[in-house]
């Protein structure tokens, strides 16, 4: 067995036409995948690992694209070979879905909405095993229970956008399992979900290669990952492979300088634990700077928030009255002090990034207390309100919609110092220039438009709109979730050092525990709308008290290739939600003192 | 069930208001009395029709007594239709109620509507999906060009021309009338067009939009052969704008084809409202705009529950988010 | 990575990548279609302007003894008829270009009074939400499911037809649509999150709507202001030839095909030449009004700028 090979690539070229001429996606690639094998391609964005993904079926024309060189052999069933490359769309019709399953990230939008999903589960199963309505019905259940899914009956009956996140992905690997292919493509199946899904699906994908048998080819950006589910690892790099290998070695010993740089960025749970402070990433080929100084935290409280509460209204009814309330945010306390940097960390839905809105305001809370500097933030008017936003800034999530796109760079940088008359005229332009150079953007930037710039440089762009009006306090909400890991580094690095030079106090709100080990002094866990557990960093990492904070700990992938994944399997069915009848009211939380400042929620709410 | 009660209500005062409209505007061309006997009237004749159909109270009891006569379904009598100058309490009995004369003409219009819809939907879509399937291909500018053509041009002018083409010159077909199946086809043809080039067109971006969503990749990953994506799995996703786009060209239909029915002599309530106009029978042109709004009204309603049934995320409830 | 890549683009011209007005001059001259369609319309507007200047007869300069002459003819002292004459022996191609000046003020004056007022309507609505926003967007939905040409007809048959009255009721009865595409992109921009950025940097709120939002949202409300001076030339036309529009003996291009239509056996061209020019000038604007949404549209402009 293991000398067969199912599917091999030699030198696959994929261009995209242009009236420029093509322009080549990936180029050279070679690798194969044996029965029974798990194969990751890992990459960060513009690195062609999905469109090398979506050639091996030749779905890559779907998107423009087109298959200019090298070849792609698939073993069939039947012993015979065949050259996925030249084969007829009658031939791939046939091996499409039926020899090859393929899932993808999107599980919000890669079913089809229109339609049930059994009809969708049905469908293959009537087009390549030539099933009857009854007979497709039969076998779909049968892998909705493969899958793990709760109460498959009825989910045959439901409609995609009546299940959660988890819920379809489970369907889309049932569906890519439904005609037992013997090779599953996954173009990044977890990546759109929550830590505590991903292990789930990560560990479900690992157990059915086993019951199964089908080889595994896993399309990442994810290093963790890959340490978690990797047989072999192909690293690819702006449209090349630079390095294949089995994973344990191309962990301890990467080859290829980009592997290296890679693995550096990386952020490790546990890297942190003997350190009480924050410091940068090592970044390969950049200089190791080190702390300039230690990253200590200041002793004047700054900021102090207290039984903050946010409910969204869900209608219903005759008349649209309020039947129910999403507590999004349910009795938050917390303070940050000068030079500090708090981490709300959490999964979707919460409630830190609305915390963290409504702190500025952005979002008008329905009760609770937020002090900045002694000043009730909640009781300024509109006009104090805006004097306010001086001390108090936010970067965004979302780098390519925090900027406007109508607007050169000099200006929406220029933005907050013209709104607040700070500088004008040429003072107003050296300032600027200034911020530019702060946040390490080429002057040449100044007038350009947001289109012309990277995520990563826009996100500097949106730091240095915030640091312009000099202000003392900084909302991070996701600020680098959206960047490349190698983009994330530095990014994160760039943070650090603006507080180490400029002593501002961040709230930094994450989904990722490993990125909130290495920037902050505290953390607060949120979950369902409550802070379930605050205290310092080494206190709440490392020695959890709270159930969902180890939950979410060990949910955490590592590169550690040894890791456990199977054990995380469990059968889905109701995801807890943080929706109550109009009129009900929570009993205040109630917080236990483990240690000096390490509180743990007592009273769960349900 | 809760919007759709909420629906019902909003259509129920939107005819309310053009019902109101409808009697306020009415009294700004001047006395009714006068425009219902004619310049020629004796004052006493005058006085006495006055008198009988109580144009001397106060205009709110009228408005009253209008919007409660509308409820039991009585629209008033026509000034012309079977009506000759007769003493004026003997109206009621002689002339014909306006809503009748409506209601003989209203299944002409909607056989014609129709048959116009029966031409332009297949037309429309098929068009609009060949257009989103080969994007910035020929055939994709092709359908551009003709669909904006459709919309580009005067309805009652392509109604002339083809009447001098079909008709005059070659004789094919009638030039107007109403009776055989030769007399519907120019007039559903030239009502056709406009309809043509907007489904197409709507068509033509809901397609192009859902084929580049992510569940379309799924279903070829799945082996389900071209067609069967675009014309099943993404024509059902797009189902939403198209039916809308259809229900307003209907509801266009009820309403424009005032000119077309009047160039072919099509005998459907937009060619009695032309009449009614240049007769100036105020309480049969009243009737004729209540009906066609009612009309126009249940359309959307029926659009309405078009999409329920199209889009399950709609059917089963949350209205807003 | 980033790094490099920042050095990399530094060195760049900016100019190259950004989109400037020259771009899409370029991009329209390699569009066949739209450039067309804009050349006609530049004549169409400097026909209207100088109408005098460039019509060869008077447009209601009666010459009885050459009624109904062909196009392409003579008249009786000689002179040259284009398009030929009407029963009353009036040019009609002059008559075409001073028909041109009634229909197309009509159709920019009404779009341009409905833009104005929907927009105002709809971007406060949008913006401000709250009961402002319920009560016009009830008075949007109500409005527009009326049969607005039997409206129209209605309206000018209480008031009279007429270029003024024409114009009135053209902005009373289509603002709504600009009001709704109006409130929804300000609904949207309200969420967006550069809006929410410049909010949380101190921007003050007309500053946001007028500085941030409006160059966002212009594209799509110049499409739909293209669109609807087109419906409205349509409509101008269809009201005018049942007699409720312009009045005898200004000329418009519907009126001159309802005086047309009963010479409709005999002389085709009084009948086709206005409808063809109606047609041309319709066509032309929905033409443009697709190209500039094609150039403007975020996803496809760099295709469209780039390409083709």
């Amino acid at each position: 067995m293991a000398e067969s090979v199912l599917i091999r690539t030699d030198n696959l070229k994929v261009q995209f036409p242009s009236k420029t001429g093509p322009v080549t996606a990936v180029e050279d690639i070679s690798f194969s995948v044996r029965p029974g094998e798990i194969v990751c391609i890992v990459g960060e964005s513009g690195s062609g690992k999905s469109v090398t993904s979506f050639s091996l079926m030749q779905l890559v024309k779907f998107n423009g694209g087109m298959i200019s060189g090298g070849a792609i052999t698939l073993h069939r069933r039947d012993g015979t070979t065949v050259d996925l490359r030249n084969a007829s769309e009658d031939q791939m019709r046939g091996i499409r879905g039926n020899e090859i399953g393929m899932i993808f990230q999107e599980p919000m939008t890669a079913l089809n909405p229109a339609f049930t999903v059994g009809w969708q589960m049905a469908e293959g199963l009537r087009i390549h095993m030539g099933l009857n309505r009854v007979q497709a019905d039969r076998r779909s259940l049968e892998l909705l229970r493969m899958v793990r899914i709760s109460e498959p009956e009825n989910r045959l009956r439901q409609y995609p956008h009546e299940l959660s996140g988890g819920m379809r992905q489970r369907v889309m690997i049932a569906m890519a399992l439904a005609c037992k292919p013997h090779l599953l493509i996954a173009d990044e199946p977890t990546t759109a979900l929550d830590v505590t899904v991903q292990a789930e699906i990560l560990g479900l994908i690992d157990l059915l290669r086993e019951e199964t048998g089908a080889a595994i080819l896993l399309i990442t950006h994810d290093m963790a990952v890959v340490a978690q589910m990797a047989d072999r690892v192909v690293v690819m790099f702006r449209g090349r492979k630079v390095e294949e290998g089995p994973v344990r070695r191309i962990l301890s010993e990467p080859q290829h300088e980009y592997t290296k740089a890679l693995l550096a960025a990386v952020p490790k749970l546990g890297d942190m634990s003997q350190k009480p402070n924050p410091e940068p990433l090592k970044i390969v080929g950049e200089r190791y700077r080190g702390p300039a100084k230690p990253l200590i935290a200041g002793k004047r409280q700054l900021l102090t928030v207290s039984g903050l509460v946010k409910r969204f209204p869900v209608r219903g009814g005759l008349f649209g009255r309020t039947t129910a309330n999403v507590h999004a945010v349910e009795n938050v306390s917390f303070g940050i002090n000068d030079n500090e940097t708090l981490a709300l960390v959490g999964e979707s839905g919460s409630g830190k990034s609305v915390t963290g809105r409504s702190i500025l305001r952005l979002e008008e809370p329905d009760s609770g207390k937020v002090e900045f500097e002694n000043r009730n933030v909640l009781a300024l008017d509109s006009t104090e309100m805006r004097d306010l936003r001086r001390n108090m800034q936010m970067v965004f999530q979302d780098p390519f919609g925090s900027l406007n796109p109508h607007k050169q760079l000099f200006d929406q940088v220029a933005e907050p110092i013209r709104n607040f008359r700070l500088d004008h005229g040429s003072a107003l332009e050296d300032r600027v220039a200034n911020l530019f150079d702060r946040v390490h953007l080429p002057r040449s930037f100044l007038r350009r438009y947001p289109v012309e710039l990277s995520g990563g440089q826009r996100q500097r762009v949106a730091i240095a709109r915030a640091l312009a009006p000099n202000p003392k306090f900084i909302v991070a909400d996701e600020a680098v979730s959206a960047l490349d890991v190698s983009v994330q580094a530095q990014v994160l690095n760039l943070m650090l050092e603006l507080q180490a030079d400029l002593g501002i106090s961040y709230l930094f709100i994450s989904h990722d525990v490993a990125v909130v080990e290495r920037v902050a002094h505290r953390v607060a866990v949120m979950y369902l709308g409550r802070i379930v557990e605050i205290g310092s960093r080494q206190d709440v990492l490392e020695n959890p008290q709270h159930g969902y904070t180890k939950t979410l700990i060990a949910a955490v992938p590592t590169l550690d290739p040894d890791a456990d994944v199977r054990g995380r399997v469990k059968t889905l069915s109701k995801v807890p939600s943080a929706i109550f009848p109009a009129g009900y009211e929570p009993e205040p939380p109630e917080y236990d003192e483990i240690s000096n400042g390490h509180y743990v929620l007592k009273n769960e709410k349900q | 069930m809760a919007y759709l009660i909420k629906r019902i209500v909003n259509s129920a005062i939107i005819l309310f208001l053009t019902v109101s409209f409808v009697f306020f505007a009415g009294r700004l061309i001047g006395d009714p009395a006068l425009n219902m006997l004619g310049p020629g009237a004796s004052d006493v004749a005058l006085e006495n029709l006055r008198r009988a159909a109580g144009l001397n109270d106060p205009i709110l009891i009228q408005y009253f007594r209008y919007v409660v006569n509308l409820l039991s379904g009585d629209f008033g009598i026509s000034y012309r239709y079977g009506f000759s100058v007769l003493p004026s309490e003997r109206l009621s009995e002689i002339g014909q109620p306006v809503i009748d004369i409506v209601l003989e003409r209203l299944p002409a219009t909607f056989f014609l509507a129709a048959a116009a819809m029966g031409f332009a939907v297949p037309i429309g879509v098929f068009m609009g999906v060949t257009a989103a399937a080969y994007p910035r291909s020929a055939a994709d500018r092709i359908v551009t060009v003709l669909s904006l053509a459709g919309v580009s041009i005067v309805q009652f002018w392509l109604g002339l021309m083809l009447i001098v083409f079909f008709a005059v010159q070659l004789g094919w077909l009638p030039t107007g009338g109403y009776g055989e199946w030769q007399h519907v086809i120019l007039p559903a043809l030239t009502l056709a067009a406009r309809p043509i080039g907007r489904i197409a067109q709507v068509t033509r971006s809901a397609v192009l939009e859902e084929l580049a969503k992510p569940y379309i990749m799924t279903a070829h990953a799945k082996g389900v052969p071209v067609n069967r994506v675009v014309y099943l799995h993404s024509l059902k996703n797009a189902a939403i704008p198209i039916v809308t786009m259809i229900g307003d060209e209907l509801s266009a239909l009820l309403t424009g084809a005032i000119l077309v029915e009047k160039i072919f002599a099509w005998p459907g309530i937009g060619l009695l409202i032309i009449d009614s106009l240049s007769r100036s029978d105020l309480p049969l042109i009243q009737a004729s705009i209540v009906v066609v709004a009612a009309l126009v009204v249940c359309v959307n309603l029926l659009v309405d529950l078009a999409y329920r049934l199209l889009n399950p995320r709609i059917r089963f409830g949350k209205t807003e988010a | 990575m980033d790094t490099n890549s920042i050095e990399l683009e530094a060195r760049k011209d900016a100019r190259d990548v950004r989109v400037t007005g020259s771009d899409y001059l370029r991009a329209i001259l390699k569009d066949r279609v739209a450039l067309a369609a804009s050349i006609f319309l530049v004549i169409l507007v400097v026909f209207t302007l100088g109408a005098e200047f460039f019509a060869p007869h008077r447009p209601m300069g009666l010459n009885l003894r050459d009624g109904l002459l062909p196009p392409f003819s003579s008249g009786s002292k000689g002179e040259f008829y284009l398009l030929g004459t009407d029963e009353l022996g009036r040019d009609i191609f002059s008559r075409l270009i001073y028909g041109a000046r009634v229909s197309v003020s009509v159709g920019l004056i009404g779009a341009g009074l409905s833009c104005l007022l929907g927009v105002t309507m709809g971007l406060t609505a949008g913006y401000r939400g709250g009961l402002y926003e319920d009560i016009v967007m009830r008075l949007v939905d109500g409005m527009l499911s009326l049969p607005s040409l039997l409206v129209a007809l209605f309206v000018l048959f209480v008031l009279g037809g007429g270029f003024v009255n024409l114009i009135l009721v053209f902005s009373v009865l289509h603002w709504m649509v600009f009001a709704r595409m109006a409130r929804g992109l300000a609904l949207d921009a309200r969420t967006a999150t550069y809006v929410q950025a410049a909010k949380s940097l101190g921007t003050t709120e007309i500053r946001i709507v007028f500085y941030h939002i409006l160059p966002n949202v212009a594209a799509p409300i110049i499409v739909l202001l293209t669109l609807e001076i087109a419906i409205l030339i349509l409509s101008e036309a269809s009201l005018s030839f049942l007699g409720f529009g312009v009045q005898p003996p200004d000329p418009s291009w519907g009126l001159m095909i309802a005086d047309g239509r009963e010479h409709i056996r005999s002389a085709w061209w009084l009948v086709t030449f206005p409808g063809l020019a109606i047609f041309l000038t319709a066509l032309s604007l929905n033409l443009l009004a697709n190209w500039v949404r094609a150039v403007t549209d975020p996803v496809q402009r760099w295709r469209w700028i780039t390409a083709s």
